[in-house]
């Protein structure tokens, strides 16, 4: 499985797509699939001051993209932006809707509440801007530990020199703060153009200094444990007791029955 | 005048004697005297009943020599301290487990040997559907059967209704959570993966759980034809292993058990229901005060 969790929904707040949005997602969802990806997230990004809705917080409906249901297996992701480390009470609301839930810490101790404590998948940098803190090994590592992933969007960079230089030092910066573990790579751009097949975009990181195997798990192993444990905080307690049996690929509700199998028991 | 006093009243409850108001009266007229054979104290007799205490047996030598002399294996010898060696103090703690886990050895090595007799059976080509059967040989009497267990099993089913509560608004919250401290002996748990790929698709009802492993009792292959229900197999075909049956220890290590849970006045669904052996691994009795913790899932892709 090769998966891309960053695919951004078009609007970020809660009012609904135009037409257009929706067809050009439809065109990029595509292509991801031409590329050869299987596993896809819609990432709905969210400013940690908008005021979220008393029903439905998720605002992604999938009915939407439904022809690639057969085709793709597509999950659905929010990110919250954090400035301010003292009210972050949106994720508990959050929790329980989304598949995957990451953040993108705007200041050091947001990055530091975010590694050590909160209940997040991912930690998303802007690495095409210029980090306004510098990465360190026992952050960044207190995260891979407590298996929070680090995410690396190449999609924003791919058409801009300045952006370029900023992702290049500083995903070298995550490198060597990782000890080159713990790393997603992913889209993170809605311009079709700027999306590449796996094998390019795992180069990129081979380029960066990574060897090509742990390269390779970020756009495959990686990523699947990122879902999995999004999966899990959903459909499981404590991913001890997981209801259903297909963890990654079921999506039907919880607490939901199965048509009897007839076992040894009931034939003895 | 009737006499209303609790001696009076725990006698005639007695079965001894039941209905006999005079023998009651003799007795409680006794009751203080000094002479003649009646006790200051209670005197307590066991009632009779059908219940009786079946004590694991070691197998004989002799009964081995009769049967397999060309086998030639010694008879266990009893590893663990045990109740039978002399000075031992027979309230020890250690005496039921011991005995457990003496129980659970020598089955496992009676059924060892009834392994070897069925791939002999196998190798002659001449088995008949009766010699894979060996179970049903005298030597083999004491290996554990399926058939023998399907009665706690319904016991269990009827335990986690009543206890996981089910109805229509049964969430994730209350019906995980509570799962996590349910007791699984006498669950019927079948391995959905495994790092050990022999054991996948393994079923059996629990027996024993204890902190690493599930000590589960499995059906015989063609007798109980439990491969017809994996869908990836066409022409089952069994391992003597499987031929056998019984016992089969199962580490919870890597492993995810799938737990059928029928759903009240449902016959035709179920509620199926996974556990991470890895996030499990305590001890029955532990497990229900203990409160569980996400970790990171590198060990359960």
């Amino acid at each position: 499985m090769i998966c891309d969790l960053n695919v951004p929904w078009p609007r970020t707040d809660y009012s609904s797509p135009t037409g257009s949005e929706i067809l050009s997602l439809k065109k990029q969802l595509a292509i991801l699939e031409e590329l050869g990806y299987t596993h896809i997230a819609l990432n709905f990004t969210l400013d940690q001051g908008v005021k979220l809705p008393s029903g439905n917080v998720n605002p992604i409906d999938l009915k939407l993209v439904q022809e690639f249901q057969s085709r793709l297996k597509i999950f659905t992701r929010v990110t919250l932006i954090i400035d301010d480390v003292s009210s972050h009470q949106g994720l508990s609301k959050l929790n329980t809707s989304f598949d995957l839930i990451s953040v993108i810490p705007r200041s050091e101790k947001a990055l530091q509440l975010a590694a050590s404590n909160l209940e997040i998948d991912l930690i998303s940098l802007p690495f095409h801007q210029r980090l306004p803190f510098y990465l360190k090994h026992k952050t960044v590592c207190s995260a891979t530990d407590r298996g929070v992933l680090f995410e690396i969007n190449y999609g924003d960079m791919i058409s801009d020199d300045l952006k370029r230089r900023n992702f290049f030092g500083n995903v070298k910066g995550l490198i060597r703060a990782s000890r080159k573990r713990g790393m997603v790579l992913s889209s993170g751009t809605s311009d079709p153009l700027s999306l590449r097949g796996s094998f390019d975009a795992v180069n990129l990181l081979v380029v960066l200094g990574l060897d090509y195997s742990r390269a390779q798990a970020t756009v495959t192993e990686q990523p699947t444990k990122a879902l999995l444990n999004g999966r899990l905080r959903l459909k499981s307690h404590k991913q001890a007791v997981v209801m259903g049996t297909d963890i990654l690929n079921d999506s039907e509700n919880i607490g939901h029955k199965r048509r009897k199998v007839e076992t040894i028991v009931d034939r003895i | 005048m009737e006499d209303l006093s609790i001696e009076r009243r725990l006698l005639s409850r007695c079965t001894r004697y039941a209905e006999d108001e005079d023998s009651i009266q003799a007795i409680l007229n006794s009751r203080y005297s000094l002479k003649g054979d009646q006790k200051n104290y209670l005197s307590l007799n066991p009632a009779k009943s059908d219940y009786q205490v079946v004590k694991p047996e070691v197998l004989k030598k002799k009964d081995k020599v009769l049967q397999f002399a060309d086998v030639g294996e010694e008879p266990p010898i009893p590893r663990y301290r045990t109740s039978q060696s002399g000075s031992e103090n027979k309230y020890s703690k250690w005496k039921t487990r011991n005995e457990f886990k003496q129980f659970i050895n020598s089955n496992l090595k009676l059924q060892r040997l009834a392994r070897k007799n069925v791939s002999k059976a196998k190798a002659s080509r001449s088995a008949q559907g009766n010699d894979l059967n060996i179970v049903n040989r005298k030597a083999f009497q004491k290996l554990l059967k399926i058939e023998d267990f399907t009665a706690i099993n319904k016991l269990w089913k009827t335990y986690v209704n009543d206890f996981l509560g089910n109805d229509e608004n049964t969430t994730l919250t209350t019906m995980g959570s509570k799962l996590s401290t349910a007791e699984f002996v006498g669950a019927f748990i079948e391995v959905e993966y495994s790092k050990c790929i022999s054991n996948v698709g393994i079923q059996g009802i629990v027996i024993w759980e204890s902190q690493f492993n599930f000590i589960i009792v499995t059906g015989r292959g063609k007798l109980h034809g439990w491969k017809g229900e994996l869908k990836s197999v066409e022409a089952p075909s069994y391992s003597s292993t499987e031929e056998v049956g019984g016992l089969r220890v199962i580490s919870k290590r890597n492993t995810r058990f799938l737990i059928r849970i029928p759903v009240p006045n449902d016959p035709e669904n179920e509620y199926q229901v996974l556990l991470n052996g890895n996030r499990i691994q305590y001890r029955g009795y532990e497990r229900a005060n203990r409160k569980l913790k996400n970790h990171a899932v590198s060990d359960l892709i």
